[in-house]
């Protein structure tokens, strides 16, 4: 027996037990095209694609500060929620039908306890996120509503790193981050989502499916 | 050296060794799944299984979901105790 064959052995056992009991049917393309989802949705309304040409003629600075007729601000404020829940919906769909895909392809079954306890740990912030985000809406207060999702997002994804791959976590420190930069520049917090929500998720996407997937 | 006195003969092999640690923190896990955590071939992997059942460290659990068969595994308290007594000899190698 060789002298390095205990801590060879321990190794393995710590590796294995980690391996099987964190979530990993993460698709990364489906990651990626979430991001370009999020980009286009939220170009959209940022740069009032499409809606210049409606009588509707309220940018997102305008909503924000609140710069125009009643009626007008609720409509764009109706068309803005429309499509975040649609992107969120898609984007929940998406990866939810991939994972189920690969989960079938490598035989582990996806209503295991690491993706239990990867999704509970990740909506748990989310949802107090998504009431808060209500709230603010509901008072007004709009600006704060894209900075708000990026740092729920953020807390989300850091407490779920610990169930599924560790690169999530500093996914979820830079949502955090951007998401408090966002808050000093209130009236721009839509390009802040962008790069968070859009340009972040295509390179998250790329760097699971190169790293993992592609094995 | 006292940690070899803990060390099991029965987790010798690598796979063994895998196997146990995989089902250690698991409940029921699958045999394809345990096929591809281990990244071996179908054969080899049997085997071990089987040596294990053998010495009651391990159960075994045949269902159907739908049509397909799904075979799945468990360590029981007899295995999970000697396994535990395998990694402190180990630990023990190690710190000695």
């Amino acid at each position: 027996m060789k002298n390095n064959q205990p801590e060879n052995d321990l190794g393995l056992i710590k590796d294995l037990m980690e391996k099987s009991t964190k979530f990993s049917n993460l698709s990364g393309i489906a990651v990626f095209f979430t991001g370009i989802l999020a980009m286009i949705g939220a170009s959209f309304v940022y740069f009032d694609i499409g809606f210049s040409v409606s009588e509707l003629d309220i940018s997102y600075a305008q909503l924000i500060n609140q710069n125009g007729e009643p009626e007008d601000l609720f409509l764009k404020l109706k068309l803005l929620i429309l499509i975040a829940s649609l992107i969120l919906i898609s984007s929940i769909v998406i990866m939810y039908l991939t994972a189920l895909k690969k989960s079938g392809k490598e035989g582990i079954p996806l209503f295991n306890s690491s993706f239990s306890r990867t999704l509970k740990s990740l909506f748990i912030p989310l949802f107090a996120g998504g009431i808060f985000c209500l709230l603010l809406i509901n008072n007004h207060m709009y600006g704060l509503v894209a900075p708000a999702t990026l740092i729920f997002y953020g807390l989300g994804l850091v407490s779920s790193s610990k169930f599924s791959y560790n690169e999530l976590e500093f996914l979820g420190y830079f949502e955090l981050l951007l998401g408090f930069i966002a808050s000093f520049y209130i009236g721009s917090g839509l390009l802040f989502w962008i790069i968070g929500f859009g340009i972040c998720h295509i390179f998250f996407g790329l760097l699971i499916h190169f790293k993992y997937d592609k094995k | 050296m006292e940690g070899y006195g803990l060390l099991n003969k029965a987790f010798d092999s690598r796979v063994r060794l895998g196997l146990m640690s995989i089902l250690s923190v698991n409940e029921w896990v699958s045999y394809k799944e345990i096929k591809n955590l281990l990244e071996l071939t179908d054969g080899n992997l049997a085997s071990h299984i089987h040596a294990l059942e053998k010495i009651n460290f391990i159960e075994i659990k045949k269902q159907f979901i739908g049509k397909k068969p799904l075979t799945t595994y468990r360590v029981t308290n007899i295995g999970k105790n000697a396994f535990k007594e395998h990694i402190s000899g180990l630990e023990k190698l190690i710190n000695n």
